[in-house]
């Protein structure tokens, strides 16, 4: 074989190597399509929506005691807020009217809330509470 | 009615952006030979782009002075975007007798079958990249990190929070001070749609990886031939990590694309035999672009200036170059002043720029374990995005050897190679600086830094690189002057 059907061959050979991602994404949709880490705590985070406006900004409390940090970081998981319930600014503050508290326990209760006597305003029993504060002067 | 809308806002910006194209690189774009494909598909992958992004300029400009455009503002906005494809097709025609077509390609390839199997194997892996990509997007809906993170989180605020879409930048999110190209154009599709359909964005972000192709591909055949064009293609296929980052909505793609185009802007013109003036005014055009996509564009905007001014002067042209500079600046001025003017309203610095300071930069800098690890993570994230190509390609390069003489073509490979080395030495001195712990940094954006600039690599590549028709040619050349050769006298004897 000459050099330069060599050099061809090995070039039409990397070419074809994006077969592999058509293989592993079809395999991947085909099982569970759409259910991406990112997608699943998307739709978590979506069942908060009746309860915000657009205009308000919305506190945000983690419990990273309580969470698979693995599965998505804490950064992720504001951000994947920020975004399923914008236009809503979801803040990583405690001092908003509302504040989303979010850990993986159901069970689970900010410390704050009891402190600072703050009113559940619903619980989505998958570790999503959403609690009205009072606003600090 | 709004998919009619969306139909007319995709297609008629491009529209507009193939008769700019085809008016400043003064080709004819109804060829039906080799030059004549090439620059067709060269003016329709350079319109992706630059349609895109000038639609997000004009739309971004309405949202500051106007608001959220209604559906009277879309209707007229996309007349005028009507009224100008017509104007500039009607320049093109008048420009008849200056047309002329890119330098010839060289001939084709020697041997019919290889050439119609490599053809196959070009259309076969697009087939595999259209599969894979569309395969993803459903994988994964929402795209990777730095999708629902910044950019499409931006296009969401821009297109539901109405009049009070500024709230997209207060301090509560993170990098608002990234440009807008991507989050733009996603809003102002949402918008002709009146919903925030998820395969929006994917589709811009799978547009551009086939834009990208179909530029690279179309680029290299006008510059080497045909062949050379089709292996380029290949081998920008066979980068798995590139095709699976725009089809992760990442912006570094785009970016990647406006980088490419300029450089290729740039080479083309040094090629053609009348130097037309509106190929710099085009390269122009996607450098601002550039600066529109990412925060990295704008360090290829002085990068894309500096090697085009450094080869004029290497070449004794300082003042053609210094006059070229300037063309390029009336292309790039309109977009750059919307980036000004959207950086000039933020509330918040860039983060990189926030964490500076004189003592501190000044230790960065004279710290040499930061180099060290920048050029360990540099070789690891290079041989992350290559892959096998890490060894294909300077294999092939030994088997195919230095293109032997390249004339007014080897000034094209003179500015991408200093491109590609001022962007290396740009990315290299942000790391330096980084006020972010420098593994972490390192480790999250290098080898997408790498892979805005790959595209540019591949065609420095396959422009220095022989084609397989020169080697072949030269063997043949080799082995009839072996036949015919006279005898020596020992020989004879």
């Amino acid at each position: 074989m000459s050099r330069a059907r060599l050099a061809l061959a090995l070039f039409a050979l990397c070419g074809l190597g994006i077969g592999r991602l058509s293989l592993t994404s079809f395999r991947h949709a085909w099982s569970s399509p759409g259910q991406g880490t990112a997608s699943r705590f998307m739709a978590r985070y979506e069942t908060l929506k009746p309860y915000l406006s657009p205009r308000q900004s919305v506190g945000y409390l983690p419990d990273p005691s309580r969470m698979d940090l693995d599965a998505m970081p804490l950064t992720g998981r504001l951000s994947l807020a920020q975004y399923a319930l914008s236009p809503p600014v979801i803040e990583p503050l405690v001092d908003q009217p509302l504040v989303l508290f979010e850990s993986d326990d159901p069970q689970a209760m900010p410390e704050l809330a009891a402190q600072r006597r703050w009113t559940l305003v619903a619980d989505f029993r998958n570790g999503l509470k959403l609690f009205r504060t009072t606003v600090q002067e | 009615m709004a998919m009619v809308l969306l139909f007319a806002a995709w297609v008629l910006p491009w529209w507009a952006a193939w008769w700019l194209t085809a008016c400043c690189l003064r080709t004819g774009t109804r060829g039906v030979g080799r030059p004549g494909n090439a620059e067709t598909v060269l003016c329709a992958s350079l319109a992706i782009g630059i349609g895109l992004g000038a639609s997000s300029c004009v739309y971004y400009l309405e949202l500051r002075s106007l608001g959220v455009p209604g559906s009277f503002s879309q209707v007229a906005e996309l007349a005028i975007w009507a009224a100008v494809a017509c104007l500039l097709r009607r320049m093109h025609g008048c420009a008849r007798d200056e047309r002329c077509t890119l330098p010839d390609s060289p001939a084709p390839f020697l041997f019919a079958r290889s050439n119609a199997a490599l053809k196959w194997t070009f259309c076969l892996a697009v087939g595999l990249t259209a599969l894979g990509t569309i395969a993803h997007v459903i994988d994964e809906p929402l795209g990777g990190w730095d999708a629902w993170a910044f950019w499409n989180q931006r296009a969401r605020f821009l297109f539901r929070a109405g009049d009070g879409w500024r709230q997209a930048f207060t301090p509560a999110f993170s990098h608002v001070d990234y440009p807008l190209l991507i989050p733009v154009s996603i809003a102002r599709c949402w918008n002709c749609l009146q919903a925030d359909p998820g395969w929006v964005p994917a589709g811009i972000g799978i547009a551009f990886v086939f834009a990208t192709l179909a530029l690279l591909v179309s680029g290299v055949c006008c510059l080497r031939g045909q062949t050379q064009g089709w292996i380029a293609g290949l081998v920008l296929m066979g980068t798995v990590r590139f095709v699976r980052t725009g089809a992760d909505q990442y912006a570094d793609v785009p970016l990647a694309f406006f980088i490419l185009a300029t450089v290729l802007l740039l080479a083309l013109h040094e090629a053609h035999p009348h130097r037309p003036r509106g190929m710099l005014y085009l390269a122009g055009v996607t450098a601002g672009l550039a600066a529109w996509t990412k925060n990295e564009g704008l360090l290829f905007v002085l990068v894309a200036g500096i090697a085009h001014c450094g080869v004029a002067a290497f070449q004794g042209r300082w003042k053609a170059g210094m006059i070229d500079l300037s063309q390029m600046s009336l292309g790039a001025l309109p977009v750059l002043a919307v980036v000004l003017l959207f950086k000039g309203g933020l509330e918040s610095q860039n983060d990189l720029l926030a964490g500076q300071g004189a003592g501190a930069t000044l230790q960065r800098l004279t710290d040499p374990s930061r180099y060290l690890l920048i050029g360990q993570s540099f070789v690891s994230s290079l041989f992350t995005v290559a892959k096998p190509l890490a060894i294909v390609l300077p294999a092939c390069a030994y088997l195919l050897g230095r293109a032997r003489s390249l004339p007014h073509r080897a000034t094209g490979l003179g500015r991408t190679v200093g491109v590609l080395a001022l962007m290396l030495a740009g990315y290299c001195g942000t790391y330096v600086c980084t006020p972010h712990d420098l593994e972490w940094h390192l480790s999250t954006s290098f080898d997408r830094l790498i892979l805005q600039i790959w595209p540019t690599g591949l065609l420095a590549y396959f422009l220095w690189v022989q084609t397989p028709d020169e080697l072949l040619a030269a063997h043949e050349s080799d082995r009839r002057t072996d036949l015919w050769s006279v005898p020596s006298p020992r020989k004879a004897a």
